[in-house]
């Protein structure tokens, strides 16, 4: 599924990419796996989630993640 | 498609092969269109039944005794938009038990993939009942005509080779038997050169089946005992299935190893680690920049290229933008100006969009690539699709609708990708929801859109089947389900 959401990113599919990024949101999250749930709720726009998945994940981990400069 | 315009689908493929078929409108007596009775023959009816979810023989049943009471027709043909299942068959048995033969046939149904193969066989309803309904134009319909013949040619190579066998679809049959001929005769060197020469071929044209060949060839050289020759097509393979997300790109990579020499088998571990990034992170990116490096200090402008490249992308889906920046960067330098497709595009590619995920401004690097020849070539609407997709995720919608639309016309005009018109529009809806900007669509436009389907392998159809594979319809629904858990 990473792969395919590459193509799709690749390929400037805005809405594929983000459905993908959705799915895989969720797996990791089923998975419980919170510092790879956090990487694609931010690349959903899931603030909430993402929020969520950040309280579970160890500081410098999510320091690693955030780009301040980085878009909205 | 509403029950209306089935009907009108209809009528118009039986018009085409009875010019006599006149159309019904309710009370139909069970019949919507007819071949009037003329001569020793009796009237023939097609009903068509606008079932989606599944076919209801009762009502079928019904229409049928209405038309065998009103009006006596020799033969009924029932059309459905959808394929008959395996626990529907006995319902069409019964239909046809119902009368005696000779008193009223029930032809074979027409199904979803008789009308498939009907209006690809009549382009002209295609476009006036399929293409219009989704709004494709009247421009884009004209360059289809342009195109008809080229399209045409390619559409019914691939069925035969779907038929026939791709081989012998594309003229390799002949070249087949030499090939297996050489092995039967132990001559494994000419087996292998001929099997390379059947990939070479149909590289282009399925590059699926051109992997397939070049394995084989692979495979012949190493009986040959020619380790280099044996490793490097096993090579090819690897970065071939790599570009289409296949699977076999990592189990071609480690056959590679047990080939190369020493010194050469980097490119193995390389290659195993493009492959194997999206499961294994760790360990695979390092791989891979080191083998951009590696041939960055060479000289080795091929091999930067394809590293640069596969590092990009696995650190792109790290977000890893600062590292993406300065790989591509380096290799841009590297390899001069964009010439054509492939690695070197999409190195300058990431090279934008890590501009705009780090908060540079890359608009001007997008435009001057949308007007270098490469970005005039088949390739733009891609490199607008890619432009707008940043311009999105940087907040900017207007900007971002507009510059969809832009590639959604490029490809309605290069034709025979409708899946990525489908995939740039359902993304400017995005967007519109998103900004309040471009077009929003409905429940309707959206199904129909979604079932947009082009001629060509493009990028939707391989990020569908990577998710197919990655991502089983039992899967997504357990995920579902635990998500609203």
């Amino acid at each position: 599924m990473t792969v395919s959401w590459s193509i799709h990113r690749r390929a400037g599919h805005l809405a594929g990419a983000l459905r993908l990024a959705e799915d895989l949101q969720r797996l990791f999250a089923a998975a419980e796996d919170p510092e790879q749930e956090l990487v694609w709720a931010l690349r959903t726009g899931f603030a909430q989630t993402a929020r969520k998945a950040a309280g579970a994940v160890a500081w410098p981990d999510v320091l690693a993640r955030l780009r301040p400069d980085g878009p909205p | 498609m509403d029950p209306r315009a089935f009907e009108d689908l209809v009528f118009a493929l039986v018009r085409a092969e009875h010019p006599s078929a006149i159309q019904l409108r309710p009370p139909d007596a069970g019949r919507d269109t007819i071949v009037p009775a003329a001569g020793d023959r009796r009237e023939r009816a097609w009903q068509a039944k606008h079932h989606t979810s599944g076919i209801k023989w009762s009502d079928c049943e019904a229409s049928l005794k209405t038309a065998v009471e009103s009006r006596d027709p020799e033969e009924v043909t029932f059309v459905f938009p959808l394929d008959l299942t395996e626990g529907k068959e006995e319902g069409l048995k019964e239909l046809r038990g119902l009368y005696a033969e000779d008193k009223v046939r029930v032809a074979d149904p027409w199904f979803a993939a008789t009308l498939r193969e009907t209006l690809l066989a009549n382009p002209d309803i295609r476009e006036a009942h399929i293409d219009r309904v989704l709004s494709l134009g009247e421009g884009y319909a004209h360059e289809m005509f342009r195109r008809d013949a080229s399209l045409s040619e390619r559409w019914s190579q691939q069925t035969a080779a779907a038929l026939e066998g791709p081989l012998a679809a594309y003229g390799q049959q002949e070249r087949l038997q030499d090939a297996e001929q050489a092995v039967d005769d132990g001559d494994h060197a000419r087996a292998s050169v001929l099997y390379e020469q059947i990939a070479d071929a149909l590289t282009e044209l399925t590059p699926g089946i051109a992997d397939a060949m070049a394995l084989l060839a692979a495979r012949a050289a190493a009986e040959a005992g020619d380790r280099p020759r044996a490793g490097g097509l096993y090579l090819r393979v690897s970065r071939s299935a790599a570009a289409r997300g296949d699977s076999l790109a990592e189990y071609a990579a480690f056959r590679a190893s047990w080939l190369l020499e020493e010194r050469e088998r980097w490119r193995s571990q390389a290659a195993t680690a493009r492959a194997a990034w999206p499961e294994l992170p760790d360990g695979s990116i390092e791989q891979l920049i080191e083998a951009f490096e590696r041939c960055l200090a060479k000289g080795d402008g091929d091999g930067i290229a394809e590293w640069a490249d596969a590092a990009c992308e696995a650190l792109a889906a790290q977000g890893d933008w600062g590292r993406v920046a300065d790989i591509a960067g380096r290799a841009a330098e590297a390899l001069g100006p964009v010439t054509e497709q492939g690695p070197r595009l999409e190195i300058e590619l990431e090279r934008r969009d890590a501009l705009a995920e780090t908060g540079g401004e890359f608009q001007d690097a997008y435009r001057q690539l949308t007007l270098a020849p490469v970005g005039r070539s088949a390739h733009g609407p891609r490199i607008h699709a890619r432009w707008a997709a940043a311009l999105a995720r940087t907040g900017r919608g207007p900007e971002a609708a507009e510059r969809f639309r832009v590639a959604a016309d490029g490809w309605q005009a290069r034709g025979g990708a409708e899946d990525e018109i489908a995939e740039a529009v359902l993304s400017e809806d995005v967007v519109a929801r998103q900004y309040g900007a471009g077009r929003r669509l409905g429940q309707p436009e959206v199904v129909a859109v979604s079932e947009l389907r082009g001629r060509d392998i493009t990028p939707t159809v391989l990020a569908d089947r990577r998710e197919t594979a990655g991502c089983g319809p039992g899967l997504r629904t357990a995920v579902t389900r635990h998500a609203a858990r």
